[in-house]
């Protein structure tokens, strides 16, 4: 059951509008508050309504609230944005602290968040400035003047020197060493 | 007799305890910075030992041997430095710079960000829609022609980056499963998994786990004066 099993929408980031290019504009347009005035699971709701509502009426004025009772049936929020997107919330038997926060978040977002899978964190129109890297950038020019097969570019990586070499260098070494044992004793006569 | 040995076991041990007690400021002595980062020792707490040794990569150690940088080989690296810098500056000041790109701090994660940009930050975030931030913590700036690359961030003055919050919502409902293939085991959202995510992220209203998000606009990416050149007075505008 990966991400590709559910019924769930995927996609990008988007902002509708080029909301916040220049002037931010709250997206929220409408609220439409849904409850019943007897039953028991519009508790909050009603509480929200009698306390609340006036003052998120008052700190919103672009957004519009619509307050609808009807009996027996569980309270909902529904939020309508600018680009014509609802966002829908079943409210029964929640407090009127968590309304409190709904509301907010209902005001505070341009999409109904939850129903879109983002696949990445990121939206740009702009992928690559100084151009994307290919296997040829930051290598030597020289290289397309080549005629293959070459010798030393085909040769094998040597990683250690070969046995022969390492015998050279023994070799070499110890040749170096006599000759500054031989120069030792003459300085030791000169002093 | 007896209380002459019985006196010279009592200051033996007195001068034991003493000389333990007075030992350890005394023979380290601090010589170099290097010493006295490793054995940072509280008055007043248990000390160890041994001091705890730090090892970070990016203290090197100390080397042996006195460094010395070759004059002419200098000069002529500073004269290309120099070139390479009035050709920025020169850019900077015609404004032929075209579109810039930075590489952002923000929140514990890096962004690569460029002018009209949309980036998503997780978690608990004050800010809200509609304000406009100022952030300071540019790793990178890069044209089409050249990089500016912070050690590790770039001077706060040179590089202004801007942008608007424009969303704060929730991400989608994630769940975590688990399942062994060919051993009949499938677990989603298990008590200890809820618990763990409870404490990780939690948020308004939690039936199963969604992250708070937050929707942040990049409005202007730009480059402020003259590259390498020190103000004499800085940090003016943060006089609170």
């Amino acid at each position: 059951m990966s991400n590709k099993h559910l019924f769930q929408k995927f996609g990008f980031l988007r902002a509708p509008f080029g909301i916040g290019v220049g002037r931010y504009v709250c997206q929220l347009q409408r609220i439409t508050i849904k409850f019943c005035k007897s039953h028991g699971c519009s508790l909050g709701i009603r509480s929200f309504l009698e306390h609340d509502l006036i003052d998120y009426a008052k700190q919103n004025p672009g957004v519009v609230v619509y307050v609808k009772p009807r009996r027996h049936r569980s309270p909902v929020l529904k939020a309508e944005y600018l680009n014509g997107e609802t966002s829908w919330i079943c409210i029964a038997n929640f407090s009127r602290q968590d309304i409190i926060q709904w509301m907010e978040l209902l005001k505070t977002q341009y999409h109904d968040g939850p129903a879109l899978r983002l696949l990445k964190l990121w939206h740009t129109d702009f992928p690559s400035i100084q151009g994307p890297w290919t296997p040829f950038t930051f290598k030597n020019p020289s290289l397309n003047q080549i005629k293959f097969p070459d010798k030393k570019i085909g040769e094998a990586l040597k990683f250690k020197p070969t046995a022969t070499e390492e015998l050279i260098r023994l070799f070499e070494e110890q040749q170096e060493a006599e000759k500054f044992d031989q120069e030792i004793p003459v300085q030791k006569g000169v002093s | 007799m007896a209380a002459l040995g019985s006196f010279n076991r009592l200051f033996n041990f007195a001068t034991n305890t003493c000389v333990k007690r007075i030992l350890p400021t005394s023979t380290n002595k601090q010589y170099y910075l290097g010493l006295k980062l490793q054995q940072i020792e509280v008055a007043g707490y248990a000390t160890r030992k041994q001091p705890i040794r730090y090892k970070l990569p990016w203290f090197k150690p100390e080397p042996s041997y006195q460094e010395e940088i070759p004059e002419e080989y200098e000069e002529k690296k500073e004269k290309a430095a120099a070139d390479i810098i009035n050709k920025i500056n020169k850019q900077i000041a015609t404004n032929q710079v075209g579109r810039l790109f930075a590489v952002i701090y923000l929140c514990g994660t890096q962004f690569k960000i460029t002018e009209n940009d949309v980036i998503a930050i997780e978690g608990h975030w004050p800010p809200q829609p509609g304000d406009q931030l100022n952030l300071e913590k540019v790793l990178l700036v890069g044209s089409k022609d050249f990089t500016l690359i912070g050690r590790p961030i770039l001077n706060r003055e040179l590089v202004s980056v801007n942008a608007t919050v424009i969303q704060k919502t929730l991400s989608h409902t994630i769940t975590r499963f688990r399942m062994r293939p060919r051993k009949q085991f499938k677990r989603i959202n298990c008590k200890h998994d809820m618990i763990i995510n409870i404490i990780i992220k939690k948020i308004v209203q939690l039936f199963l786990t969604r992250i708070p998000r937050t929707m942040l606009r990049i409005n202007s990416i730009i480059i402020n004066g003259e590259v390498d050149k020190k103000k004499e007075v800085e940090g003016l505008d943060r006089i609170y």
